[in-house]
C-alpha cells in the first residue's frame, strides 16, 4: 500500500546550474499537483537586444550561459549569417564542428562524471567519491582540461570564445596547436572507454512513455551544428520555419516559458538527438550504446545520461576527423577576419539558426533593419523546451514509486531532474563559514 | 599555448559574479590590483564564475591568493584572511548550494587530489548579494582596505 497523501517540496534541486524547485502533492491517493518551479527571474536578453547594433549580439548572448557560450556564440553568428546574407568558407565551418566538440565534451564529462555518476554511487556529491574512486576523480579532471583546451586553442578561451565573428575566425588556431590537441583526443579515448565502463554498470529507474524528441538532423551524419529540425514524430522544417513545429506558451508556475509542438510537451538534448540520429553514428558509438543498453527509440529519460555518455565517444572521434581534415586541408591563416565587422558585406532580413548545444536545439532568431540595427530578436534555450517534459515524466512515475518512502520518491525525483542536465542557470559563489569554537 | 604551466609562483584570483552585488567584491579587489606594480611572479586573474576551472588555474601555482565574498556571520564589510588550516575547519563543502562548483568544493576536491597550493583567502563581509550591477556603498569605499590587505600577503616576506 503506497501514500495515499504526500507532499514532497523540494527546494533548489542540487548538482543541476541554477534554481529550480520541485513540488509534488498527493491527496487521497490522487495525484494532484507535479511541478518543476523555476524560480529565477527573467533575464530579458530578447529586449537588451532589441536597437542594438547587429554586431553586438555575438558579444552579448555569448554571455547567456557559462557552460554554453560556444554553443550560444556558434547560434548567434549562424543566424545573424543567414539574417545578413553571409557565407563562409569551408575552413570556417570545420573550426566551428572542432570547437563545439570541444564544449560538448566539457559539458557532458561535467554532467556525467560530476554531477550525476554521484547518483549511482550512492553518494550526495563528487566529493566523496574521492576517497572510495579517486582514479575516476582524476580522469574526470583530467577530462576537462582537455576539452576546455580544445575550446580555448579553437575559439581564443575556454568559454565565451573570443575568436569568432560574423563571417569567420579572427585568429586560425596554429597547426602545431592542432597536433597537440589531436594527440590528447586519441590518448583520452581509454579514459572515455573507462567512462563507458562505468556507467554501464548504473542501473536506471523503470519508466516509459509515449514521448516526442526533437532534434537538428542533417542525413549521413550525427549533427551537431547545421540542419533541418525534425521531430520523432514525423514533422520536419527548416530551420528559418522552427516556429512551424514549436510555439512557446507562459505557465503561471514558473517564471521560465515552456515550449510545446502542436502534439504537446517534447525532449530536446542528447537522448532526441540520439533516437532520431541514431544511424549516422560511428560503429564505435554504437558499440557503447549497446554496451549501455541504450536502444534507439529508448522512452526513458533516465538514458538520456548514457546517450551523453555515447556522444562523448562520438565527439572525441569526429574532433580527431576534423582535426585531420583541416591539417590535410592546410591551414589558412590568411582567412582571418579582422577584430571589427565593419567589413563584412551585409543585407539586412530575418535569419534563424537551429544549433545543438550539450542539452538540446538552441534557436536563435534576428531581424535586422536597413540601419543595422536589431529590430526583432527571439531565443529559445534547450532547458525551456525540456520543462515540459520533466513535468510529464513527474506526473508518469510518481504513481508508480507511491509505495517506496518519502527520501527515495524525492531523490528519485531529483535524480529525474538531473538527467535532463538542466541549465537554469546562475552563478554565485558566495563562501558559507562558520567557525567551530 | 596549450595545457603548459605559465611561469608564476604566487597566483591572485579575485572571483564573483559582478552583475549579483557585493558578490563581485573578489572580481573588484583583482581589477584594482591591476593599478600597482606588484612583486616578481605573482599573477593576478578575475577568475569571475569559473568555478570547477578554477582548479586547472590552481594546480599550476606554488601559492593562491583567492579574494571572495565569504557570509561570515561578521559586520558587514569585514575582511578576514583565512589560511589553510582555517579554511579546512571553517569551510563547508557539502553542495548544499545549487551553483554547482564554488571555491569551497574547488578547495576541497583540489585538496583531495593532491592539488593543494599554500592557499588563502581574502574573505569579505558582503552587504547584499543579489541581481545587482555593482557593489554596495559599504564595501565599495572600503575597496582600497581589502586591495591593501591584499598587497600586503603579496610582499615577500608574507609568502
Amino acid at each position: 500500500m503506497g501514500h495515499q497523501n504526500l507532499d514532497i517540496n523540494i527546494e533548489n534541486v542540487t548538482r543541476v546550474e541554477g534554481h529550480g524547485d520541485i513540488v509534488v502533492n498527493v491527496t487521497n491517493g490522487q495525484l494532484e499537483k507535479c511541478e518543476l518551479r523555476v524560480t529565477e527571474s527573467p533575464r530579458f536578453f530578447e529586449a537588451m537586444l532589441r536597437g542594438r547594433p547587429w554586431q553586438d549580439a555575438v558579444h552579448v548572448t555569448s554571455r547567456i550561459c557559462g557552460i554554453c557560450s560556444a554553443g550560444h556564440t556558434t547560434a548567434s553568428i549562424r543566424a545573424m549569417e543567414n539574417a545578413l546574407g553571409v557565407e563562409v568558407s569551408e575552413q570556417t565551418k570545420l573550426l566551428r564542428r572542432l570547437m563545439m566538440h570541444g564544449e560538448y565534451l566539457q559539458s557532458h564529462y561535467l554532467h556525467v562524471l560530476f554531477l550525476a555518476a554521484p547518483d549511482f554511487l550512492g553518494v550526495g556529491s563528487v566529493i566523496p567519491l574521492v576517497g572510495t574512486h579517486p582514479d575516476v576523480v582524476k580522469m574526470a579532471l583530467r577530462l576537462k582540461r582537455m576539452s576546455n583546451d580544445v575550446c580555448a586553442a579553437v575559439g581564443g578561451r575556454h568559454i565565451n570564445p573570443i575568436a569568432l565573428r560574423v563571417g569567420g575566425f579572427t585568429k586560425i588556431v596554429g597547426e602545431d596547436d592542432l597536433k597537440a590537441l589531436r594527440d590528447r583526443l586519441a590518448g583520452s579515448m581509454e579514459d572515455v572507454t573507462t567512462c563507458a565502463e562505468i556507467f554501464s554498470t548504473f542501473e536506471n529507474p523503470h519508466m516509459e512513455r509515449d514521448m516526442e524528441f526533437v532534434a537538428v538532423t542533417n542525413p549521413g551524419k550525427y549533427e551537431f551544428v547545421e540542419g533541418r529540425v525534425r521531430s520523432s514524430k514525423g514533422k520536419e522544417v527548416d530551420e528559418m520555419d522552427y516556429l512551424d513545429l514549436i510555439h512557446e506558451n507562459v505557465e503561471l508556475h514558473s517564471t521560465s516559458k515552456h515550449v510545446n509542438t502542436d502534439l504537446g510537451e517534447y525532449m530536446a538534448g542528447a537522448l532526441a538527438r540520439f533516437n532520431i540520429n541514431h544511424e549516422w553514428l560511428r560503429p564505435e558509438s554504437k558499440g557503447v550504446a549497446e554496451m549501455l543498453g541504450l536502444k534507439p527509440g529508448c522512452m526513458n529519460t533516465f538514458f538520456n545520461n548514457q546517450a551523453q555518455v555515447v556522444e562523448i565517444v562520438e565527439c572525441t572521434l569526429d574532433a580527431i576527423d576534423v582535426i585531420d581534415e583541416l591539417l590535410e586541408r592546410g591551414l589558412d591563416p590568411s582567412e582571418a577576419v579582422g577584430a571589427s565587422p565593419d567589413s563584412v558585406d551585409w543585407t539586412p532580413g530575418r535569419g534563424a539558426a537551429a544549433v545543438e548545444v550539450p542539452r538540446g536545439i538552441l534557436f536563435h532568431d534576428y531581424t535586422v533593419g536597413d540601419d543595422g540595427l536589431i529590430t526583432d530578436c527571439n531565443l529559445i534555450i534547450p532547458t525551456g523546451q525540456n520543462y515540459g517534459s520533466i513535468e510529464a515524466d513527474m506526473r508518469n512515475i510518481v504513481p508508480t514509486i507511491l509505495d517506496k518512502p518519502k527520501e527515495e520518491i524525492g531523490l528519485t525525483l531529483e535524480m529525474l531532474v538531473r538527467a535532463y542536465d538542466p541549465c537554469i542557470s546562475c552563478s554565485v559563489h558566495l563562501l558559507n563559514v562558520e567557525f567551530v569554537e | 599555448m596549450i595545457g603548459t604551466a605559465q611561469d608564476y609562483k604566487t597566483l591572485v584570483i579575485g572571483v564573483g559574479n559582478t552583475l549579483r552585488g557585493d558578490d563581485g567584491i573578489g572580481v573588484a579587489v583583482a581589477r584594482s590590483l591591476a593599478d600597482y606594480s606588484l612583486p616578481e611572479g605573482v599573477w593576478v586573474v578575475d577568475g569571475g564564475t569559473e568555478g570547477l576551472d578554477l582548479i586547472f588555474r590552481m594546480e599550476e601555482a606554488d601559492r593562491v591568493v583567492l579574494i571572495d565574498a565569504a557570509e561570515m556571520g561578521r559586520e558587514v564589510g569585514e575582511a578576514m584572511v583565512l589560511d589553510n588550516e582555517l579554511l579546512e575547519k571553517g569551510v563547508h563543502a557539502d553542495f548544499s548550494s545549487t551553483h554547482g562548483f564554488g571555491v569551497a568544493e574547488v578547495l576541497a576536491l583540489g585538496r583531495s587530489v593532491g592539488v593543494e597550493p599554500e592557499v588563502s583567502v581574502v574573505a569579505i563581509q558582503p552587504e547584499h548579494i543579489g541581481p545587482r550591477d555593482g557593489l554596495s556603498d559599504s564595501l565599495a569605499s572600503r575597496l582600497p582596505e581589502y586591495v591593501e590587505l591584499t598587497k600586503a600577503l603579496l610582499e615577500p616576506e608574507a609568502g
